[in-house]
C-alpha cells in the first residue's frame, strides 16, 4: 500500500506540467515565435547552444505566474512526501521501541529461566 | 530529537518560499528567453541533485559490496529515492521550457538522451528495490546495477561539450551576469538542504524498517511473535 502510494505521489508531480504547458507554450519571449509543431529547436539554430544568460528590466513581467503556480504544486508535492516520510519514521521508530522492550523482557526471561 | 525533523521541515519550506522570492521576483527578466527561463533556477540545481543522488547511491553501494553492511544498502535506497525525486523535477520542467524556447516538448539530443537513460537506470534500481523484496541477492543485484549505472553520469555531463546538440551547457555560463549566477547558486544551497533533509529521513526510515525486521526475526526464534 505505501508503495502505491509512493507511486501516485511520483505521478501527481508530474501533473503540474500538464495544467502549466499551455500557459507556457503562449509565452512572448523572443523565442517563442516557433511555429507549431516544429520539429527542430526555433531558438538557436542546430548545433549552436546558448552559452550565457543576460537580465533585461524590459521585458514584460507577469507572464510567469503559471510557473510560480506549477513550482508551488511540486514543492508542495516534495514536502507533502518528506512529511509523510517523516510520520512513517516515527511510526517505525515507535514499532522499534516496542519490539526492543519485547525482545529484552524475553531475553530477561529466558536468562533467568536457564540460570 | 524528536522536534529536529519537524523544525527542519518547516525551515526547509520556508527556504523552499525564499528561492521562489529569489527566482521569481529578485532576478530581473532574461534578455533572450525571458520569463520561460527562470524554469532554470530550480530545473539546474535539480539536476546537480540528481547527479549528487545517484553518485551517493552508488558510492553507498560500493560500499555494501565491499563490506556487506545492511546500512550502506539503506542509504544506497535512501539517495536513489532522493535524487530521483530530484530526476522527475528535471524531466518535468524541461519540457516546460523547451516548448516555448525550442517549439517541441523533446529533442533526443545528447543531453536529453543520456539523461533519460540515466534516469531510466536508476528507476530500475528503485523498482528493483521497491517490488523485489529484501533478500540479499536482491541487495546484491540493486548495488551493482547501481554501481554500473554511476558512470553514465559522466556522458550525461559532457553530452553537450563531446557531441554537441541544443541543449544549453552545464551551469549559468561564464559571461552570465553575476545576479542570475547568485540566484541560481542560492536556490542549489536552498533545494541542497531539502535534499539533505530528505535523505536523512528516508534513510533513518529505511535502517529502522531493517532492525524491525531483525528482531522480529530473533523473536520469532525465542517464541514471542
Amino acid at each position: 500500500m505505501y508503495r502505491l502510494r509512493t507511486l501516485a505521489l511520483l505521478a501527481a508531480l508530474a501533473a503540474p506540467a500538464a495544467f502549466s504547458a499551455p500557459a507556457l507554450a503562449q509565452n512572448d519571449a523572443p523565442a517563442a515565435a516557433a511555429t507549431e509543431g516544429q520539429a527542430t529547436p526555433a531558438a538557436e539554430p542546430e548545433g549552436k547552444v546558448i552559452d550565457t544568460f543576460e537580465a533585461s528590466a524590459e521585458l514584460e513581467p507577469m507572464r510567469y505566474r503559471h510557473l510560480w503556480i506549477a513550482y508551488s504544486a511540486i514543492w508542495f508535492l516534495v514536502f507533502f512526501f518528506m512529511f509523510r516520510t517523516w510520520k512513517t519514521s516515527q511510526a517505525t521508530a515507535a514499532q522499534l521501541d516496542g519490539l526492543k522492550r519485547r525482545l529484552a523482557d524475553l531475553e530477561g526471561k529466558g536468562g533467568t529461566d536457564g540460570n | 530529537m524528536k522536534a529536529v525533523f519537524p523544525i527542519a521541515i518547516a525551515l526547509g519550506a520556508v527556504a523552499v518560499t525564499a528561492a521562489h522570492y529569489l527566482a521569481f521576483v529578485h532576478v530581473p527578466m532574461e534578455s533572450s528567453m525571458g520569463a520561460v527561463q527562470r524554469i532554470f533556477y530550480f530545473h539546474v540545481p535539480s539536476a546537480w541533485l540528481f547527479y549528487i543522488g545517484c553518485l551517493l547511491c552508488g558510492g553507498a553501494s560500493l560500499g555494501y559490496l565491499i563490506n556487506r553492511k545492511a546500512r550502506w544498502d539503506a542509504f544506497a535506497q535512501a539517495a536513489a529515492e532522493t535524487g530521483l525525486i530530484f530526476g522527475l523535477i528535471v524531466v518535468v520542467t524541461g519540457p516546460l521550457w523547451a516548448r516555448p524556447v525550442w517549439g517541441v516538448w523533446w529533442n533526443w539530443e545528447p543531453r536529453l538522451t543520456t539523461m533519460s537513460l540515466v534516469l531510466l537506470m536508476f528507476g530500475a534500481y528503485w523498482v528493483v528495490r521497491a517490488f523485489g523484496g529484501s533478500g540479499p541477492g536482491v541487495r546484491r543485484f540493486a548495488a551493482v546495477l547501481a554501481v554500473f549505472a554511476v558512470p553514465a553520469i559522466y556522458f550525461v555531463r559532457v553530452a553537450v561539450n563531446k557531441w554537441g546538440g541544443v541543449h544549453p551547457p552545464a551551469g549559468t555560463g561564464d559571461r552570465s551576469d553575476a545576479i542570475i549566477k547568485a540566484t541560481m547558486y542560492n536556490c542549489f544551497f536552498i533545494l541542497l538542504f531539502v535534499f539533505a533533509l530528505l535523505l536523512i529521513i528516508r534513510y533513518r526510515t529505511h535502517r529502522d524498517a531493517l532492525t524491525v525486521r531483525a528482531i522480529r526475526r530473533r523473536l520469532a526464534r525465542l517464541g514471542g511473535i
